[in-house]
């Protein structure tokens, strides 16, 4: 007879590693959509608080066409604020409020490319997708991919916003993919909490506590017994 | 422990026809190579990756038919021309072959024509990709006598089933494929084998998820599954033998399946 202890030991670090994969999964899905919307990275000179293109400060619209570097799509943008044509855009070491309807671009010797010197870099984020359509974008690539991560996501995503039928379908299809993901099955005990099942909540959470002894699931547990917010 | 203990030894991974688990398609295997027998034909090929139930299939028509027909069964392969020769003289004339003496293979066949019309004989080969390609050649020709057949057992992954396919092409009339289980076949399995030993109430604790989960393992292949079971009621029986707190007897523990399937290395930790 092997050693069986060792086995179980085994067991829990394979435990450990398989509750890690979803959470790294979702950081690497997290990170894919915030930097998977379009980019505007230019480089551009920042004197008392406005903006230098090649020498010249620039304090009106004057720009033809400027190109994005993820697609390289055009976009006429005369005299329109850019704020106007971007849903939303985000400026890290800037207040954005203050400089986004001001920003100028000024095409440098052809109309395709747009290129400022500068000496501090700035990166505008240009987000064209709200959560909704993310959500709703990864709901159509799960019917053919059927990754876990994303229906984990999806799952944790209408909990977030109160839709819990919507979450508690999509931590079932993550179980039906991978029973052996935890967050899913505590995603799928709050829904039902939420939607006034909490006994059913429990015998889940009883079945899925008796295969692996998990402290998050007897503690989710208790507190759904206590009453208590979760 | 000892309902454990008797669970386990039921997924012992052995050839043992009182153990014959029937269901669709290993029924439908055996009908067909039951009938194949009846037929006049020279062979028929029973083909399948290893673990498939081609041993079992062979050993069960062997014995359920035996006394009815004349069935020989070969279970492991003689790769030694000469003592494959005598092996079949023997159980064609009943006598041994004197000590130092060969069997003349003309001599031998110009035999077997007489016994056409006479006896219906059938040799049931194992593992029959295993023998050389010199005595394939000489099967090969005995069948073509008419009066021996031939059910030759071959793996399907193996470069020497292709060869002796190749071989026995023009004579292969008859082709039984076996094939892994399907989900559902390997949960009526999974039951039977322990309904087969008394184990009412580890069937019953056994539900879909589980088999679920053995599948993705095994691939519904019946000796993976078999090493699988095994290996699972081997854990149950140390856990009953040395700590029956961690076992609970009303749910059939996934924690158990995952640590035989990182034992029998289904999963890298």
């Amino acid at each position: 007879m092997y050693n069986v202890d060792n086995l179980e030991e085994k067991w829990f670090k394979y435990r450990r590693k398989k509750a890690l994969l979803p959470m790294l999964s979702l950081v690497l899905l997290g990170s894919a959509i915030y930097l998977a919307p379009k980019y505007v990275d230019f480089t551009g000179s920042i004197v008392d608080g406005n903006l230098s293109v090649n020498g010249v400060l620039v304090t009106e619209i004057s720009s033809d066409i400027f190109t994005t570097k993820s697609n390289n799509n055009t976009i006429a943008s005369n005299d329109k604020e850019l704020s106007s044509e971007i849903p939303s855009m985000r400026l890290p070491s800037q207040d954005s409020s203050s400089q986004v309807g001001k920003i100028i671009f000024q095409n440098e010797e052809n109309n395709s490319t747009f290129r400022l010197r500068t000496r501090k870099k700035i990166h505008i984020e240009v987000t064209e997708k709200g959560d909704k359509d993310i959500a709703k974008e990864i709901e159509s690539r799960f019917k053919f991919a059927k990754d876990k991560s994303d229906s984990l996501f999806l799952s944790k995503y209408y909990y977030d916003k109160g839709n819990y039928k919507k979450a508690e379908n999509w931590a079932l299809e993550t179980n039906k993919i991978d029973s052996g993901i935890e967050e899913s099955w505590l995603i799928f005990a709050k829904t039902l909490v939420k939607r006034g099942k909490r006994a059913d909540a429990i015998k889940v959470l009883q079945t899925y506590y008796d295969d692996t002894n998990s402290v998050d699931t007897k503690s989710l547990m208790d507190k759904i017994r206590l009453g208590k917010k979760f | 422990m000892k309902k454990y203990t008797q669970a386990k030894e039921t997924f012992i991974d052995e050839i043992n026809v009182d153990e014959y688990v029937d269901i669709e398609s290993s029924k439908a295997a055996y009908n067909q190579l039951v009938h194949s027998l009846d037929k006049s034909l020279k062979m028929a090929l029973v083909f399948g990756i290893p673990g498939t139930g081609k041993s079992l299939l062979l050993s069960k028509v062997y014995y359920d038919k035996r006394h009815q027909k004349e069935l020989h069964y070969f279970d492991t392969p003689i790769v030694i021309k000469k003592d494959f020769f005598n092996k079949l003289f023997k159980v064609l004339t009943k006598k041994e072959i004197p000590s130092g003496s060969n069997v003349n293979f003309e001599v031998f066949v110009e035999y077997l024509k007489d016994l056409k019309g006479q006896r219906e004989i059938v040799i049931m080969l194992d593992e029959a990709q295993l023998y050389p390609r010199d005595i394939l050649e000489e099967i090969r020709i005995l069948s073509d006598s008419g009066a021996i057949k031939f059910v030759i057992a071959l793996h399907k992954t193996d470069d020497e089933e292709l060869l002796a396919k190749k071989h026995f092409q023009s004579r292969i009339w008859e082709t039984i494929e076996l094939k892994n289980a399907s989900k559902s076949e390997l949960k009526t399995y999974i039951h039977k084998k322990l309904l087969i030993a008394n184990q009412f109430d580890i069937a019953n604790l056994i539900k879909d998820r589980h088999i679920s989960l053995a599948y993705k393992y095994t691939n519904g292949n019946y000796r993976e599954a078999n090493k699988l079971f095994y290996t699972i009621f081997e854990i149950y029986e140390y856990y009953a033998g040395y700590n029956s707190s961690k076992i609970n007897q009303k749910k059939f523990s996934k924690k158990i399946m995952e640590m035989a399937a990182i034992k029998l290395g289904y999963i890298d930790v």
